[in-house]
Order: C-alpha cells, then structure tokens, then sequence
C-alpha cells in the first residue's frame, strides 16, 4: 500500500508537470518575437533572416528602418470552403489573385502566406470575415521614410527583407541579423539637407529642359565621402515592383556616357603634368584638325591662337588635341587615364556600376577625340573621383558611401603634383569667371568649373544621334581651396527661353550647380569666399600672357564672351 | 521501529518531492516572467522604431521645405554668414556714430562719444560678385 502510494505521488507529480508545460511554453514562444525573427534566431538555414540594421544619414536622421507589420496566413487542413475563403480573401486584400490563392488553398499543406504586411484597414477587415483556418502573424518590413529621396543609394529589399539593390544589397552582410546580432545602425556620408536641395535643383533642371532625365552628385574633395547622389527619375523603395526599369536605373554609377568637354579637365592636367606643355604654351586653333580623314571642329570657335587657358575656358577640341599630342599622345594618355581609375569598373558599395567603355586601339584619332571627351563612356560618379583627385590634393582615392569619421582623410597614389593641381583650379576659376561655364558663377563662393555637351551615340553604335545630348557640368567650391565636387548630367536636354534655345552643358547644367551651390554651402558650413582670395586669382590671370604679348585682362576673345552672356 | 523509521523517510521523501517541485515552480514561473518583461521590452522596442520611422516621416526634407515656405520662412543664403568678429567690430562702429548729449557737473553740456578699438571701414554683408 504504501509503494502504491508513492508510485501514485510521482506520477501525479509527472502528470501536473506534463500539463504545465504543455499549457504554458507555446505561449512563451509566440510572445518571443515575429515569426521570421523567432526561426532565424532558432538557426534555420532555409528560412532568410528578415532582422537589418537601420541605415543613417551622417546627422542621424533615418533613411531605413524595420517595422513590425502583420501579414495574413492560412492553414489549409483548417479551411473549410476554400473557394469561398479565397474569394472572401481576394475581396478584403489589394492585390490578391483570387485564383492563385484558390490553387494554393486546394494543394493542401499547413500553411499558405494569403499577403504580406497587410494595412490596419486591411487587417479589420479581414476580422470581420471571421474565415476559418486563416490567422495573422507578425513580420518585419523594411520602411524608407524619406520615399524616393535616397531611393538609389539606399536600393530596396525583396519581400524576405534581403537586399536586391543600392547599399541594401552592397552592405547586406553588415546589414543582416540588426540589433538583435550587435549590429549598429550603418551610418552614411550622405547629408539628407543637401540630398533634398539636390534633388530639388535636379528635378526643377528635368523638368524645364524636358530631360530624359538626370544625375546630381556632392563629393567631399577631402575625405572623398558621397555627401549626396541623385540619379532622376527615381523610384520609392517602399514599392520598387510599381517603379518602370528606367526609374531604378542609376543614372550616375550604373550607365556610362560620353561626357564630352568636361574630360577635358583630365587631358589639361595630363599635358601640363607630363611638362611638356605649360600655362604659357599656345597652339593654333585657327583653322579645323586634319587627322587621317577625320576633321576636328570647335563648336564655340575663335578660330585663331590660343593660350592654353584660353583653350580651356572657351572649350576647344582642336587646342585640346594638339595639347593631348604635345604631352605625348595615346602612349601617356592611356596611363593617365588609368591612373585616375577611368578605365576599369569602379569598385563601390553598391552593385549598380558598369565598367567604361574604353579604346580598343589607342591610334591617334582616338586619342584626339578622347581628348575631348568622345570616343570614351565613364560613369559621373567615376569622372567626379578624378576631379576630385585633381583639383584637390593630386591623389586618387575611390569614392566612400559611409560616414569615415571627422578627419579621415584617404591616402591613394599620387597621380599629379601640387603645381599641377594650382594650374587647375586656375583654368577651372577662368571657365567659369569668363569662360563657357559662366552661368556655373555663384554668389559668395568662388566656384571653377568645366561645361560639356556630348553627341549620344546612335543605338547601334555607329556614328551619333542628330539633337541628342548628354549636357554636363562639373564644378568645385570654394575653387582656392575646393572641399567639394559638383557634378549635375542631364539626358537630352531641350533648350527653352531661359537659355535661348541653347541646350549646351553652360545653359542647362551649369545653373543647377550654381543653385546647389549657393544652396548647400551654408548648410555644409562652407564659410564664403573673401574678396582677397578672388582679386588673387585674378592676378594670377593678368600674369599669364596671350596671344602678342597681351594679357587675358586685354585679350579681346573674353570681352566677346562676357557680352555675349 | 523499523515501519516508523520507514514511515519517516516516506514523508520526507514526499516533501522533498513537494519542496523540489515548488522550487522548479517558482522557477519557472519567474523565467515565465522573464519572458514576459523580455516579450514587453520587445514590444516596446517596435513601437518605438515605429514611432522613430513615424517622426522620420513627418520630418522629411521636402515636408519641412513647404511648411517653412508656408510661413513664409526662406533658405539662409551665402550672404547672410559673416565672421563673429565684423559683427562686433561693426556695432563698435555704430556706437561710435551715435554721440549722447550729457551734462557735465559743471552744468555745461558736452557729447559723449564711443571711441572703437577698431577704427578702419568694414563692408556689410558677405562677400563675392
């Protein structure tokens, strides 16, 4: 009697133990987190990670961020009418085919994902129905609040929460896992102000000249961050499946173009860093270039000598060619462009890059019009780094998405020298104080820069389309000391009343620059350009001489320019 | 004896059992507390990155632009920055333009003024063409 009373204790014991557990541990787990959370965190390998850290501006605002929202689940053995439940579902949920669910329904199975994070109203609604067999569950979603504003840096996620494009993609592995791994939220270079000044400017560009579209950048010339990247049109990454294909293009890293005359930044420092050409030097641009059976033209011709500074601010092809050949032709000119990285793929942190499209032979012809800017297509993002490099401190460091810190200045190779460097502020300051890029002049800053204007190649490659062009303008601020690149492309610009018709990279795109500038400067803290360090730069000018003997103060081809303006 | 003395063990084997299992109880209840405080933390936390993505939202850029424009409010420009330094050299230059009559003790009057550190012109406003 009493072994059968202590048997009869312990199993009494077990059996309230067993309908404790039973009662008590399902709830502890459907409280621990949201479903795909709760099976990452339990190691299942086939089920992808839903939880991402946050991404930031380099002031903290956020640009990404994950959001517990409910999606709606069926469990099939549970549903009684399934025709009926599906037609019930699809009425209720946007987007919805009826007739999928209905073959999803009738596979069998225990569980069927009816829609992913359903809104309030959708979720009233379907409580309402009162279906049998079909439930709610929590999951993460990726929320951009900031919509299309940084929609091509920051990319988009699949509806697993896992990267597909942009820095979402790029920087998955930092992403992935979020808080609950240790990870901090990804800080980026990009300023959100300037991003929306940017943005503003670029569209409002878009918009008057009836572009096809257009790219916008700020590069910061000392620690080479990307302060902003516009590419337009854009898309909202909370719904990239609504965005047509050319809206998720980015038009600043992933298509190259022919940028035509702002290359001629590269080919000037090229020539006077070979020191075979300098400031002082002269060639004739009075007549066209004859290259084999190629001819080379000047579309704002002066048709006389020029001085080397000359040739740069009113933009000539044919003093370009002759200067690219002075320096020593496709042999140095190959060599240089490598070094500013013009000539492989760009290596980024976001997947969206293509490689330029590159010479296959360097022959002379070749090298005159690359000279110029044709016959080559970088990416903008991949021609700003080499401003950058060139008018900064002369070396060449590729471009950085994230905030490196105050202070963190890159240390790549040397690609030209301090003197190099000087000359080029200077032929980048008389561009656009009386050159093609007067329109680029901003109130309260001393910006240089150059203009483009670049034919379209023809969709088959041979020769180039009539009336389009890809309008461009590079620029840096305070140019003395530049601490940033501005670069604003347009795609087939059309020339209105505000630029006479004009569609040329001075009319269209060197405005934007100056309104970013005049813009962003004070929000970058960019103290203004004192009256001293512009009457400099103009004694600089007055040192150089021209053609006979004169100065550009005397020279008669500004006059001609400035009261053409 | 030997049934009293078995009898005693008996009971003492039941209320340890009694006592183990008031231990595991108290201890899981407390772990089922644990997770509960953990499960309201949890909870706590999504709100709060709702709420963070919510005031994100409402403090976009573009949103902030045209209520500012709405109050009439405009973009501080490049000409609206000067150095700490003019704006104090300037308002010396003001007082010193300002003469205040007073009355000396004798009963004559005479004017009083301020004389700046800093005597030269400084230009208004910010700089540039």
């Amino acid at each position: 009697m009493v072994v059968g009373f202590v048997f009869a204790a312990a199993f009494l014991s077990l059996g309230i133990r067993l309908v404790d557990l039973a009662t008590r541990a399902p709830l502890e787990a459907a409280r621990s987190s949201t479903r795909g959370a709760a099976l990452a965190a339990e190691g299942v390998s086939d089920v992808p990670d839903p939880r991402r850290a946050d991404i930031v501006d380099r002031q903290g605002h956020l640009l990404a961020t994950n959001i517990v929202t409910l999606s709606v689940t069926a469990d099939p053995a549970k549903v009684l009418d399934a025709r009926r439940t599906a037609v019930a579902l699809a009425g209720a949920l946007d987007g919805v085919d009826e007739a999928d669910l209905l073959r999803r329904l009738e596979r069998g199975g225990r569980f069927v994902w009816v829609k992913r994070h359903i809104s309030p109203r959708e979720q009233a609604a379907i409580q309402d129905l009162g279906l049998p067999g079909v439930a709610f569950t929590d999951s993460e979603m990726r929320a951009y609040p900031n919509g299309n504003l940084v929609s091509h840096v920051l990319g988009f996620v699949d509806i697993d929460n896992q990267g597909l494009a942009g820095l979402e993609y790029g920087l998955q592995r930092d992403l992935v896992g979020g808080e609950a791994e240790g990870k901090e939220p990804l800080r980026l270079a990009l300023d959100l102000r300037v991003q929306e000044v940017v943005h503003d400017q670029l569209a409002r560009a878009v918009t008057d000249f009836r572009a096809l579209g257009g790219c916008a950048l700020v590069l910061d010339v000392h620690s080479r961050e990307l302060v902003s990247l516009v590419s337009l049109p854009d898309f909202d990454p909370n719904h990239p499946e609504r965005a047509p294909a050319d809206a998720r293009t980015n038009r600043c890293t992933g298509n190259v173009y022919e940028l035509g005359s702002v290359f001629k930044i590269v080919t000037s420092a090229m020539a006077l860093e070979s020191g075979r050409v300098s400031l002082y030097d002269r060639f004739d641009a009075s007549e066209p270039l004859k290259i084999g059976r190629h001819t080379i033209r000047d579309d704002h011709g002066k048709w006389r000598v020029l001085a080397v500074p000359e040739i740069f601010a009113f933009s000539s092809n044919i003093g370009t060619a002759q200067m690219a050949f002075a320096a020593g032709g496709p042999a140095v000119q190959q060599p240089f462009l490598e070094s500013l990285g013009l000539t492989d793929k760009p290596k980024l942190d976001i997947p969206e890059t293509q490689a330029p499209l590159v010479p296959a032979k360097w022959i002379d012809i070749v090298s005159a019009t690359v000279s110029y800017g044709h016959g080559i297509a970088v990416a903008p993002l991949q021609f700003a780094e080499s401003v950058a490099a060139l008018v900064g401190d002369g070396r060449f460091a590729r471009t950085r998405f994230l905030d490196a810190g105050e202070g963190a200045a890159p240390s790549g190779p040397r690609v030209v020298s301090e003197e190099t460097v000087q000359a080029m502020r200077l032929l980048l300051w008389l561009t656009v104080d009386r050159g093609t890029g007067t329109n680029g002049h901003t109130q309260g800053y001393l910006v240089g820069g150059k203009t483009g204007t670049a034919d379209k190649p023809a969709d088959d490659r041979r020769g180039y389309e009539r009336g389009a062009v890809i309008a461009s303008f590079v620029g840096a601020f305070p140019i003395d000391q530049p601490r940033y690149v501005v670069m604003v492309t347009l795609d087939e610009p059309q020339g209105n009343d505000s630029t006479f018709g004009w569609r040329y990279g001075g009319w269209t795109a060197a405005p934007v620059v100056a309104d970013i500038v005049a813009i962003a400067g004070p929000l970058l803290g960019v103290e203004p350009t004192r009256p001293a360090i512009e009457a400099s730069f103009d004694r600089q000018m007055h040192t150089i001489p021209v053609v006979n003997g004169r100065t550009h103060r005397e020279e008669e081809g500004f006059e001609v320019v400035r009261l053409a303006r | 004896m030997t049934r009293r003395h078995n009898l005693a063990l008996l009971v003492l084997i039941a209320l340890s059992m009694g006592g183990v299992f008031q231990l595991k109880y108290s201890m899981v209840a407390l772990k089922s507390e644990v997770a509960r405080i953990n499960a309201d933390l949890e909870e706590e936390r999504w709100r709060m990155r709702t709420l963070e993505a919510d005031w994100a939202y409402l403090t976009r850029p573009d949103r902030l632009v045209a209520q500012a424009q709405a109050l009439g409010m405009t973009r501080a420009g490049v000409t609206r920055i000067v150095d700490i330094e003019r704006i104090g050299r300037r308002k010396q230059l003001e007082l010193s333009r300002r003469p205040m009559p007073i009355t000396l003790p004798s009963g004559g009057s005479a004017e009083f003024r301020v004389k700046p550190i800093a005597t030269f012109e400084i230009a208004a406003g910010g700089s540039g063409r």
